[in-house]
């Protein structure tokens, strides 16, 4: 359908939006260290107080926020793209659960310790495993197997996890996972930043290589490939662009789900439905929704921060449970 | 410009689907590839754009082997509509027509006039033009079948493969989609069409190839081919027949036998 807002309007008013969120999140601190706060450190003199908990703590935080929001953003567009199943989202399909068992092992094995980068690898190769295993089980056989193939990998995945976790001789280091697994860019590190960000990147390039293939691809297989569109590549593609990103984005956040459902939903009106013009809005459209997210858990105050991925189940999983009916009256198979 | 398909063989679970079929295809006509369900027709049609893949046999077009053209050169010579018609998202029937402009286009830049010129063209051929702008998934059978017609139109290549365009349509939009077709081979097209209604394949195709048990038994004009014995034997069936203005009809009547189980 034609879309109601010229396409460089809705990409510039997101990335407008998402400007203004990074600096507020630079600005609103947890309770007692908001922009007044500040201010009034600075006119006291305390200049570099006050620099180094934006650049050391806040800085860090918004820079995954935005990263990891745009992963999956653009990760779910490009899933549902190509799977041709407006269900689909690295979280539901169960990347996701098998990136964070790829980083449980790294953080558990103490390899993360002696080695970073054995951190976003082993989330990556988690999260390839899982979009390999889900390729072989559900391939494109309809909407629900897709989910039901998914629910099972991130079943599996969970019960991995929760054997390392029963195992742990360290009750403090179990609750570490635990808290890491809910999903949250608190208390990160510029370490962090530079650990995966960089693979995130990568990903979202080999995504945006695939982009032009995703259009035809909306005609089937065959359609496309009678087109010229080279469907092993571009399935290779698919797979590779997303275990980076969303492994990376996993290795450093824990598992953030549904913003890969929810804002290619709500955005693919806005540019006609075409899937490939989803892809850079619906980016934009994770970062604006986890960095606001993220200042939202900052200013509830509650004693104990609400972890990110907590807030996103909890608007995501309705949802999907309401898209999931939508789905079964419309387009059952 | 012309397809040749020469002793093709494709297998599936452990035995021959298509085995050593040969049919050519060239500008100006349209061909009739027809056979009883399982024949192989639509696996041939895959084979042939090489979509499938086969265990032998070559496909040639223009005489080189159809391998040696890189995709996207393929998919400007010879255009394809296959028999799935989903369109997964509510695109506008405009946008559906453009994706046949992808083997044209460079895929991040907006399309340019030459590409909205040929989709226009297109949208006129299938006599499409006042639903340029409605959703695609809410289109009737007709409308659909013909906006994904003029989708693989919009390629503007030399050959059309379509796998069962009118199947599922009623009587006037079979007919409208035949008089298409034949129109297109009309004006220089060469088109090759896999169809069940052994009527219309005889009014409208200028040579008919047809196929049993995946192989290729007869080819020729439609009276020659479609004679009381093939239809006995492939078809185990037995047609009326007569002539209008110079042209044969038929039109099946009965059973002579029992089908082979697939």
């Amino acid at each position: 359908m034609k879309a109601p807002l010229p396409y460089p309007v809705l990409a510039g008013a997101l990335f407008a939006l998402t400007l203004l969120l990074v600096a507020a999140s630079m600005l609103i601190g947890p309770a007692g260290l908001g922009l007044p706060a500040l201010m009034q450190l600075m006119a006291s003199g305390q200049a570099d107080t006050v620099w180094t908990i934006v650049r050391e703590v806040r800085l860090p935080r918004t820079i995954l926020a935005v990263a990891v929001g745009f992963t999956l953003g653009l990760a779910g567009a490009m899933l549902q793209g190509f799977l041709r199943n407006p269900l689909a989202d690295a979280g539901v399909i169960g990347i996701s659960a098998m990136s964070a068992l790829g980083a449980v092992l790294a953080l558990y094995s103490g390899l993360a310790l002696v080695f970073p980068f054995s951190l976003p690898l082993m989330a990556i190769a988690g999260g390839l495993a899982g979009a390999i295993v889900l390729q072989g089980l559900a391939g494109r056989s309809g909407m629900l197997s897709l989910i039901l193939a998914g629910a099972a990998i991130t079943s599996l995945a969970f019960a991995l996890i929760q054997v390392q976790l029963n195992l742990s001789p360290n009750p403090y280091a179990a609750l570490e996972i635990v808290f890491w697994i809910q999903g949250s860019v608190t208390d990160r590190s510029t370490d962090h930043v530079l650990l995966a960000v960089p693979f995130m990147v990568l990903g979202w390039i080999v995504l945006a290589a695939s982009a032009p293939a995703l259009d035809a691809l909306s005609l089937g297989e065959e359609a496309a490939a009678s087109l010229g569109v080279d469907i092993k590549r571009t399935r290779m593609m698919v797979i590779a662009g997303v275990a980076l990103s969303v492994g990376a984005a996993t290795a450093v956040s824990g598992v953030i789900g549904f913003v890969g459902l929810v804002v290619p939903h709500i955005l693919r009106p806005f540019v006609g439905h075409k899937p490939s013009r989803l892809l850079l809005v619906s980016g934009l459209g994770g970062a604006v929704l986890l960095t606001a997210s993220d200042i939202g858990v900052r200013l509830l105050t509650t004693d104990t921060e609400l972890h990110l991925g907590v807030v996103t189940a909890l608007i995501g999983a309705p949802f999907f449970l309401s898209m999931i009916l939508r789905v079964r009256g419309a387009y059952q198979r | 410009m012309k397809l040749e398909a020469r002793g093709i063989t494709v297998e599936g679970g452990g035995c021959h689907i298509v085995s050593n079929a040969s049919l050519e295809i060239s500008a100006g006509e349209l061909v009739g590839l027809i056979g009883p369900n399982g024949a192989g027709k639509s696996t041939l049609l895959r084979a042939l754009l090489g979509l499938q893949p086969r265990v032998g046999g070559t496909v040639l077009l223009d005489g080189a082997p159809f391998e040696s053209f890189a995709p996207l050169e393929r998919a400007r010579r010879v255009a394809f509509l296959p028999q799935d018609r989903a369109v997964e998202w509510r695109l506008s029937v405009r946008d559906v027509i453009m994706l046949g402009r992808f083997p044209h286009r460079n895929g991040f830049a907006a399309p340019g006039a030459a590409c909205e010129a040929a989709v226009d063209r297109a949208l006129a051929l299938v006599d499409c033009q006042t639903i340029a702008d409605r959703d695609v998934t809410v289109l009737s059978g007709g409308e659909r079948t013909r906006v994904l017609l003029a989708r693989a139109l919009a390629v503007e290549a030399p050959l059309l493969l379509v796998d069962e365009p009118i199947t599922a349509l009623d009587p006037y939009h079979q007919m409208h989609v035949m008089e298409i077709l034949a129109g297109l081979a009309r004006s220089g097209f060469g088109v090759l069409a896999v169809i069940h209604d052994l009527a219309l394949a005889a009014r409208f195709m200028d040579r008919i190839v047809l196929m049993s048990r995946g192989g290729v038994v007869a080819s020729g004009p439609p009276a020659a081919v479609l004679d009381d014995a093939a239809l006995d034997s492939v078809y185990h069936i037995a047609a009326m027949r007569g002539e209008k203005d110079g042209r044969p009809w038929m039109l099946p009547w009965r059973r002579t036998g029992q089908a082979e189980t697939e």
